[in-house]
C-alpha cells in the first residue's frame, strides 16, 4: 500500500486542482480575521472566527475529492493499479488515506493563515484549551467527510455522477444538521401576547416542541453523528460533549469505510 | 511449451446474460496469441477477468501457474501489463509523469528507466505536453509504455490498433513484434481486425458466444488456409497414384475429395485419370484467408 500512497502523493503534487484549492483555503484563512478586524476591530475574539473552515471543508472536499479520485475512473487508471497486482482493499485504503492527508493539508493551510493574520489583528485565543480540543475534533470531522465521500467516489464509475452525488450528499447532511440543531435550540418557554381587558399582556408559555431529557439525548447524538452538526458546535463555541463527538466521528469513519470496502470488493470494473 | 495462462470452464454472467460460457483457453509461453471474435463475443470480458477488474461467476483460470481463486493471484498479476480497451493514462500528466506515476504504483525505486521507455514507444520528444493533447496513436503507445513499466512477462492488449491511422497501426505492430522478439514478452492480443492480427500472431483462439471455438497455431492455420485445388473424383486411391506419378503434393479429404497443392493442367490430369478409369467430377480453386477461416468456423450471421 505504501507504493499506492507514494503514487497518490506524486499525483497530488502535480495536480493544479490541488494547488488552486490549497491556495483558496489559505486565502480564506487570511481573509476571515482580516474582514472581522475591518468590520469590528478588536471587539471580536479570534476564537469566534477560528472554526469557519469546519463549515466549509465538507463542501471543498466534496468537489476536490470527486474530481481528483474520479479521474481514476474517467481516465481508466484504476485498472493500472489492479492489473499491477494491488488488492482492492489496498487501493481503497490508499485513496482514503490520501484523502485524509489532503483534508488535513487544506485545514492546516486555513488554520496557519488564520493564526498568521488573526493573532496580530485580533489578539490570541481567549480560551486556548477548549480551542485545542475543538481543533482536534474538527480534524477528526474532516476525516469523516473523507470517509463518506470515498465510499461514493470509489463505488461510482462516472466522475460527473460522483461529483454531483457528493455535493448533493453534502447538502443533505448540511440540511439535516441545521434541522436537528433548530430542534435542540428551541426554547423551553416563549412569550405569548394575549388581550386582557383591552390590553396586550405578555405571558411566558411552555413550548410544546421543547425536547424532554431522553429525546434531547437522541437529538444530541444525531447532531454529533453529523459532521455539519459538529461544525456548528465548533463555530458556536458550544462543544460540551467532546468524548461523544470523538466517538461518533470514529464510529462513522469505521462504518462508512467498512461498507465502502465491501462494496468496492464486489464491484465489476470496466 | 509451458502455458502462461489457461482458462478452465470460465463463466461470467451479468444479470442473466452470459458473456463467457465455459471458456477454455491456453496461452503458450513466448507466443503472440491472437484472440479473435466478433463484437460481444467475450474478448474484453475475458481480459477484464485476467486483469482482476472482475471476478468469474464460476470456473477459473491460472496465471503463471497460480489459480485465480488463490490469495496470491495478485502476485502473478505483478508479472503482467495490460492495456484494456482505452489506454489507462492520466490526461493531465505528461508522458514522463505518467510513467513515473506507474513506477510508484509498482514500487520501482528509481525513475532512471523513464527515458528508455519513452524512447521505446517513440514519445521521448513530447516534453511537458499533457497526455490530453496527444493523438490516439500516441496515447496508445503511452498506454503500452505504462503496461511495460514493470518489465512484464505477459502483455495483454485489448484492440491495440482500434481507431489508429495506418501509420499508427504499423508503429504499434512493429512495437509488439519488437517486444516479443527482443524481450521475449508473451502477448495476448484481442482484435477483430483479422488482417492485422494475421501479421503478428503465432497462435490463435477463435471465440464466439463466450466459448472457445478453436485454438490453433499459426502454422496449423497456414496449412489449413493454404492455396489449393479441391477436386472431386470417383476414386481418390487412383487420384493419389496419378498425383504421386506426377510428383504433386496432395491431401485426401474423403472417398471422393482431395486437395491438390499445385496448379496442374486440368486436361492433362483429367486424361491421366481417365486412363485409370477414374472420372474428374469437379475442380475448385481454394484460397482461404484468416477472415474466411473465421467466418467458416463461427458462421457468417451478424450479432451486432
Amino acid at each position: 500500500m505504501t507504493n499506492l500512497l507514494s503514487a497518490n502523493l506524486f499525483r497530488l503534487r502535480k495536480s493544479i486542482l490541488f494547488r488552486v484549492t490549497l491556495l483558496l483555503c489559505a486565502a480564506a484563512g487570511a481573509w476571515q480575521p482580516l474582514q472581522t478586524y475591518l468590520e469590528y476591530q478588536r471587539t471580536f475574539p479570534l476564537d469566534a472566527v477560528f472554526f469557519v473552515y469546519a463549515m466549509l471543508i465538507g463542501m471543498v472536499l466534496s468537489v476536490f475529492l470527486s474530481l481528483f479520485f474520479g479521474a481514476e475512473y474517467s481516465d481508466g487508471t484504476i485498472r493500472n493499479k489492479l492489473a499491477a497486482g494491488h488488492t482492492r482493499v489496498s487501493v481503497y485504503l490508499a485513496n482514503l488515506i490520501t484523502a485524509v492527508f489532503t483534508a488535513l493539508t487544506f485545514c492546516g493551510a486555513y488554520i496557519l493563515c488564520t493564526l498568521a493574520v488573526g493573532v496580530p489583528l485580533l489578539g490570541g485565543p481567549k480560551a486556548p484549551g477548549p480551542l485545542l480540543t475543538s481543533l482536534f475534533l474538527s480534524l477528526l470531522m474532516a476525516a469523516v467527510w473523507c470517509a463518506i465521500f470515498t465510499v461514493l467516489i470509489m463505488n461510482c464509475s462516472r466522475k460527473a455522477i460522483s461529483a454531483v452525488c457528493c455535493m448533493l450528499l453534502f447538502l443533505a447532511i448540511f440540511g439535516t444538521a441545521l434541522t436537528v440543531y433548530q430542534v435542540l435550540e428551541a426554547p423551553e418557554l416563549y412569550p405569548s401576547l394575549q388581550l386582557v381587558d383591552g390590553e396586550m399582556v405578555s405571558e411566558m408559555v411552555h413550548n410544546p416542541r421543547y425536547l424532554q431529557p431522553d429525546e434531547r439525548k437522541i437529538y444530541e447524538l444525531l447532531l454529533d453523528l453529523d459532521p455539519v452538526g459538529q461544525a456548528v458546535q465548533f463555530t458556536d463555541g458550544t462543544v460540551t460533549r467532546p468524548v461523544q463527538m470523538a466517538l461518533c466521528s470514529l464510529g462513522v469513519f469505521a462504518v462508512t469505510t467498512a461498507a465502502g470496502i465491501v462494496l468496492f470488493r464486489r464491484k465489476d470494473l470496466k | 511449451m509451458d502455458d502462461i495462462f489457461t482458462a478452465n470452464g470460465l463463466w461470467k454472467s451479468y444479470k442473466g446474460f452470459h458473456a463467457l460460457s465455459g471458456l477454455n483457453m491456453h496461452v503458450p509461453k513466448g507466443a503472440i496469441y491472437g484472440l479473435v471474435g466478433r463484437n460481444g463475443a467475450g474478448k474484453t470480458t475475458l481480459i477484464r477477468l485476467i486483469c482482476g477488474l472482475q471476478a468469474p461467476t464460476s470456473g477459473g483460470y491460472t496465471l503463471f501457474g497460480l489459480d485465480s481463486k488463490s490469495k496470491d493471484i495478485h502476485k502473478a498479476r505483478r508479472r503482467m501489463g495490460a492495456v484494456v480497451e482505452t489506454p489507462s493514462i492520466y490526461l493531465d500528466l505528461s508522458a514522463a509523469d505518467n510513467i513515473k506515476e506507474q513506477y510508484r504504483v509498482l514500487g520501482v525505486p528509481s525513475d532512471d528507466g523513464v527515458g528508455e521507455l519513452l524512447e521505446l514507444v517513440e514519445l521521448a520528444d513530447t516534453g511537458k505536453k499533457k497526455a490530453r493533447n496527444f493523438s490516439l496513436g500516441m496515447r496508445q503507445r503511452l498506454g503500452i509504455a505504462i503496461a511495460l513499466a514493470g518489465n512484464p512477462d505477459l502483455l495483454v492488449l485489448d484492440e491495440p490498433v482500434n481507431g489508429l491511422d495506418p501509420q499508427g497501426i504499423i508503429e504499434t505492430r512493429e512495437l509488439i513484434l519488437k517486444l516479443n522478439r527482443e524481450r521475449q514478452i508473451t502477448m495476448l492480443i484481442s482484435s477483430h481486425i483479422l488482417d492485422e492480427l494475421s501479421r503478428l500472431a503465432t497462435h490463435y483462439g477463435f471465440i464466439d458466444g463466450g466459448r472457445m471455438v478453436e485454438e490453433v497455431s499459426a502454422h496449423q492455420l497456414e496449412a489449413a488456409c493454404r492455396k489449393c485445388l479441391r477436386v472431386e473424383v470417383t476414386d481418390t486411391r487412383i487420384l493419389a497414384r496419378v498425383l504421386d506419378g506426377m510428383d504433386i503434393e496432395y491431401q485426401v479429404l474423403s472417398e471422393g475429395k482431395a486437395d491438390i497443392f499445385a496448379q496442374p493442367v486440368i486436361s492433362q490430369l483429367s486424361a491421366a485419370l481417365a486412363k485409370e478409369n477414374c472420372e474428374l467430377l469437379s475442380a475448385q480453386e481454394r484460397d482461404e484467408s484468416l477472415e474466411s477461416y473465421f467466418i467458416n468456423l463461427v458462421g457468417g450471421g451478424s450479432r451486432d
